[in-house]
């Protein structure tokens, strides 16, 4: 998967903010990092097609939900901020006799002088229909 | 101040029900453009009876609970695990409870227990989180 280029904006921060019911204003933000799940959907934002991942991985058509998400932040994040992100796929296995399928997802994230700034891991599952 | 009532407390958000609208307002937000979140039909198509909610619409919901029980506070980890589908109605509950608390350079550390809950109590996202309280306010000592 190719890597992401983002720039926290005010306009898709300010939507994220409403549509979470956060209810700091975005000038907030100049100071303190944005909300904690903010980055993966800056991912998503900034990638060449929505679903990246599912793209990636070839589930189009297929239900494809979340088993499991996981944050670890190093950095702060802040409106303006450039960030800069890897995804990697694993290896996907099955469960349930093959009615689960589940497949892992790392992206990391890295500030404009390549520091880690978040690694976030997710845990998709594919259910069969 | 005794020991006991400096200890940090717990936290909790009440939600408004989640509608079709938080939905499509959340999947623009968010560039998570699934059907199955926004399209009834769509959903349908893949054997479920009708749009459910986004899991990291739920995650975020947990976030507030980071950001506004614990202002000002620094989040070092937060993970979830998505227990079961949250359906268009459902009213959550967020919660964070003090597993633990430790001191680090003078600022204090706390592990915390996440929960999701809908109207009837039943858990839909539970997890953990890593947060570091702001520097606590010197008392200023001898008052002037």
């Amino acid at each position: 998967m190719p890597s992401v280029a983002a720039e926290v904006q005010s306009g898709e921060l300010r939507a994220f903010l409403k549509a979470i019911g956060d209810p700091r204003p975005v000038e907030a933000f100049r100071q303190e990092t944005v909300p904690p799940t903010f980055l993966y959907c800056l991912f998503q934002l900034w990638s060449e097609s929505p679903n990246a991942v599912i793209d990636v991985v070839g589930l189009n058509g297929l239900a494809v939900l979340h088993a499991s998400q996981s944050f670890e932040y190093f950095g702060p994040v802040r409106l303006g901020g450039e960030v800069h992100f890897t995804a990697v796929v694993g290896k996907p296995y099955e469960k349930r006799g093959g009615t689960r399928v589940f497949i892992p997802v790392e992206v990391t994230a890295r500030d404009c002088e390549g520091r880690t700034v978040c690694e976030m891991s997710q845990l998709l599952v594919v259910v069969a229909s | 101040m005794t020991a006991l009532q400096q200890r940090a407390q717990g936290a909790m958000l009440d939600f408004p029900p989640i509608t079709r609208s938080t939905l499509a307002l959340y999947a623009g937000a968010s560039g998570d453009h699934a059907a199955m979140h926004i399209d009834a039909d769509a959903a349908r198509a893949l054997g479920m009876d009708d749009v459910l909610a986004h899991g990291m619409l739920v995650t975020g919901y947990l976030g507030r609970v980071l950001t506004e029980g614990y202002p000002g506070c620094g989040v070092r980890a937060f993970s979830v695990r998505y227990v079961s589908i949250v359906p268009v109605g459902a009213q959550l509950r967020c919660e964070a409870a003090v597993e633990s608390e430790a001191e680090e350079d003078g600022r204090t550390v706390l592990r915390l227990a996440l929960a999701a809950r809908d109207e009837a109590g039943d858990i839909k996202q539970s997890g953990e989180a890593t947060i570091v309280l702001p520097a606590k306010d010197r008392p200023s000592g001898k008052g002037i």
